[in-house]
């Protein structure tokens, strides 16, 4: 295989032993054929089409001529689009109030679940895990249900609280998302923090235990601290769920016509672009934009935390 | 790493290989006329019997039938990407969002064929003049009219003669026949306003240059010319008293309101009696049987105004390529689509083409469902369509902005809620590639 007689000579260099080599490319054959088939995928679906949205990017679609090339126009125009300030302000207080009620919610029930673990915490675990099997659209379907006041279970509560007709609207959506996506969120993390937390050594906590230590200072002091890692890695990708918000908002959209915009959130925009001008490059560009801030900020936070730091934190 | 650069090597492979079939897009040029070109059309699910029935009218044109969806910008995205794929593009499309033809004209697409110099005049000349002028550009007409949706008066006859009000036959009497309801009959309502249901029979009505279109890359926008002032001055204190409602006319709450009878009157399309009335007072557990209670009365006029306009809401357009083939067998079928006498009998909404129209409205002048005969009020209105307004490709934005500013806060300040209104409206004109005047 072309690949394989190519890697021999590179490892040659660091390992100059040839039987060590001959073993080693020996060892690397079946791994390659064993990626050769996701790599293809890979890369037809994946590589190649990123590259091509980073080409088009810079591809700018005007009113009247062809198409030019550019490398910052596609860019200035969507910084400066109207529509982005109030999009971004939607994903914000989305984000800020879904993930830290989710981060709490998911940590509180998994401690609750470990601390006793009896029956009656394996059906919690499960209920919790329940909703998470409904989700995306179908999610945003029953949601939508649940928030018309004429059709919902909860309509009489829902009109005292707005005292309008509508509770769907472009205002009360961060609210709405922060609500589905800790419904159909919190339930699998749950269970891998609960995973995480029954990794804990005995020991510790036994010990924590014979030095007197209460309940909340071993879930604070040692609990906490232990399993910083799966809480840093449920934020990061949380993150980028969260900023790429599309399906919910389009969907609830279809039901309360009328009354939540068609680029409420960022990527809608993008979509927008897309699908209603047919300006590929402003929907390449911004998503760019949106993919440099969701790595910054997931990189940010693996520095930050030390995420990748081997043994003792 | 050798093995890296070889993935690179491979990615940027790929990248350029569909870089340059997405270059490869074909150019337009001068309508083509090869006789045994077969031609493909994409029609929705309504227009399907009627296209092949017209196949099998037509044995010698190979005529391939694609069934798509009449969602809004559903066959600008299918004609983007075949163009950017490099696939055949096809001859005709039917529009159901009849605003995708901005789309259509434009770059990159540059899609739709001049149909007035390939059909007949004395046919073009038989659609109402404000169907064809609002996909018209630069002189050329662009589009076939299917079926349009010209606004009138519906009003709830037996409710108006009980009550004892009055058919009112301006803006102004509608206003107070609002403020009457609203302090009488409270919980009842006039209609709504929300979005393009708002905006289509009220401000396009009236005149306002909101989607004022003069080419297809430049546009009119002055949301302080008194046509959209005196609009604000009427829907703004009825949307207070409650007299209009902001919902959506499809929203689950206002459909149940007009379940329970509680719409006395709405200022909208033609189709509304038909597929908004009809079906959403006709399900089981509705309180109340719309049969034989909606009248139509002619467009209120708005004041300074001596015709009473009207807007439209909705109505399809068909379109012909300007890279088929077959140019003659092209628009033989999209003509045949909207001027056949045939079609007009099965047509669910009202027909453009003016002779299909009569033949319709013969039928609809005996609909037990209408309290008195429409077909007069129907056609004087056809005619009456205010021609102030053209397909964009902002009008998504356009509506989005609307829901945001007038209706949200037209009721408290609706001077500074229209300024917002056309502050984001030529904000999104600019962005969509339009040279946006007063």
């Amino acid at each position: 295989m072309a690949i394989d007689t190519q890697v021999a000579p590179t490892v040659a260099t660091v390992a100059p032993e040839p039987r060590g080599v001959a073993r080693r490319v020996r060892r690397a054959t079946p791994a390659w054929r064993f990626l050769a088939l996701y790599l293809v995928v890979l890369t037809v679906f994946g590589v190649a089409p990123a590259l091509y949205g980073l080409y088009q990017a810079f591809i700018v679609t005007s009113a009247v001529g062809g198409p030019t090339f550019s490398l910052v126009q596609n860019f200035s125009d969507v910084i400066g689009d109207y529509r982005l300030p109030t999009a971004s302000l939607h994903v914000l207080l989305y984000l800020l109030l879904w993930l830290p009620l989710e981060l709490v919610i998911v940590f509180g029930l998994a401690l609750a679940i470990d601390a006793k673990r009896t029956r009656f915490a394996a059906l919690t675990r499960f209920v919790a895990y329940v909703p998470g099997a409904v989700t995306g659209s179908a999610a945003a379907l029953l949601w939508l249900f649940m928030f018309s006041p004429a059709v919902s279970p909860i309509g009489p509560i829902l009109s005292a609280l707005t005292g309008k007709q509508t509770f769907l609207s472009d205002q009360s959506l961060p609210i709405v998302l922060a609500v589905m996506g800790i419904s159909a969120g919190a339930g699998g993390w749950i269970v891998v923090l609960y995973g995480a937390l029954t990794a804990i050594p005995k020991e510790i906590i036994e010990s924590a235990v014979l030095d007197g230590a209460s309940a909340w200072q071993i879930a604070r002091l040692i609990k906490l601290p232990l399993i910083r890692g799966y809480i840093v890695f449920i934020l990061v990708v949380s993150l980028a769920q969260g900023f790429q918000v599309f399906v919910e908002p389009t969907v609830l959209a279809t039901g309360a016509t009328g009354q939540i915009s068609t680029t409420w959130s960022i990527n809608q925009l993008a979509y927008s672009y897309a699908t209603d001008q047919s300006n590929y490059g402003r929907a390449a560009a911004l998503s760019i934009l949106l993919l440099l801030v969701c790595v910054g900020l997931a990189v940010l936070i693996l520095k930050k935390t030390n995420f990748y730091q081997v043994g003792e934190r | 790493m050798r093995t890296s650069k070889a993935a690179i090597a491979i990615a940027i492979g790929a990248f350029l290989a569909v870089g340059t079939v997405g270059c490869a897009a074909s150019s337009g040029g001068t309508p083509a006329s090869d006789p045994k070109a077969p031609i493909t059309v994409w029609v929705d699910a309504a227009r399907l019997p009627q296209a092949q029935a017209y196949a099998k009218a037509h044995p010698d044109v190979t005529i391939k039938i694609d069934v798509i969806s009449g969602a809004q910008n559903a066959n600008t995205q299918k004609i983007s990407l075949a163009k950017k794929a490099g696939t055949p593009l096809p001859d005709v499309v039917f529009l159901g969002s009849p605003d995708e033809i901005a789309n259509l004209t434009a770059n990159p697409l540059n899609f739709p064929l001049a149909l007035n110099t390939v059909v007949p005049k004395k046919v073009i000349d038989s659609f109402p003049q404000g169907v064809l002028a609002r996909c018209s550009y630069g002189g050329q007409v662009y589009c076939l009219g299917n079926d349009v949706g010209q606004t009138v008066l519906f009003y709830n006859k037996p409710l108006f003669d009980q009550w004892g009000y009055a058919v009112p036959k301006t803006f102004a009497e509608f206003e107070q026949l609002g403020a009457k309801l609203a302090a009488e009959h409270p919980g009842y309502n006039l209609g709504t306003v929300n979005g393009r249901y708002g905006v289509d029979a009220f401000f396009e009505s009236s005149g306002c240059p909101i989607l004022d279109t003069t080419s297809d890359t430049a546009v009119k926008i002055n949301v302080s010319s008194s046509k959209c002032t005196r609009v604000g001055d009427v829907i703004g204190p009825m949307i207070k008293n409650g007299s209009l409602s902001t919902l959506d006319l499809f929203d689950k709450t206002y459909d149940q309101q007009v379940a329970q009878g509680k719409v006395v009157a709405m200022v909208g399309a033609s189709w509304i009696g038909d597929f908004a009335f009809k079906p959403m007072t006709t399900n089981a557990g509705t309180s109340f049987d719309s049969t034989g209670k909606y009248a139509v009365a002619p467009m209120p006029t708005w004041s300074g105004e001596s015709t009473n306009w009207s807007g439209s809401v909705g109505g399809g357009i068909w379109v012909v390529s300007r890279t088929t083939k077959n140019s003659k067998a092209a628009v033989a079928f999209a003509q045949d689509m909207t001027t056949s006498p045939t079609i007009a009998k099965a047509q669910t909404t009202y027909p453009a083409y003016g002779p299909s129209a009569d033949i319709w409205l013969n039928a609809k002048a005996t609909d037990p469902w209408y309290a008195a005969d429409p077909s007069s009020v129907l056609k004087a209105a056809a005619s009456k369509i205010n021609p102030a307004e053209g397909y964009t490709r902002y009008v998504t934005q356009m509506l989005d902005s609307f829901n945001n500013t007038v209706i949200k806060n037209g009721a408290t300040d609706m001077s500074s809620a229209l300024t917002q209104w056309g502050q984001q409206t030529a904000d999104a004109a600019k962005s969509a590639g339009y040279t946006v005047s007063k």
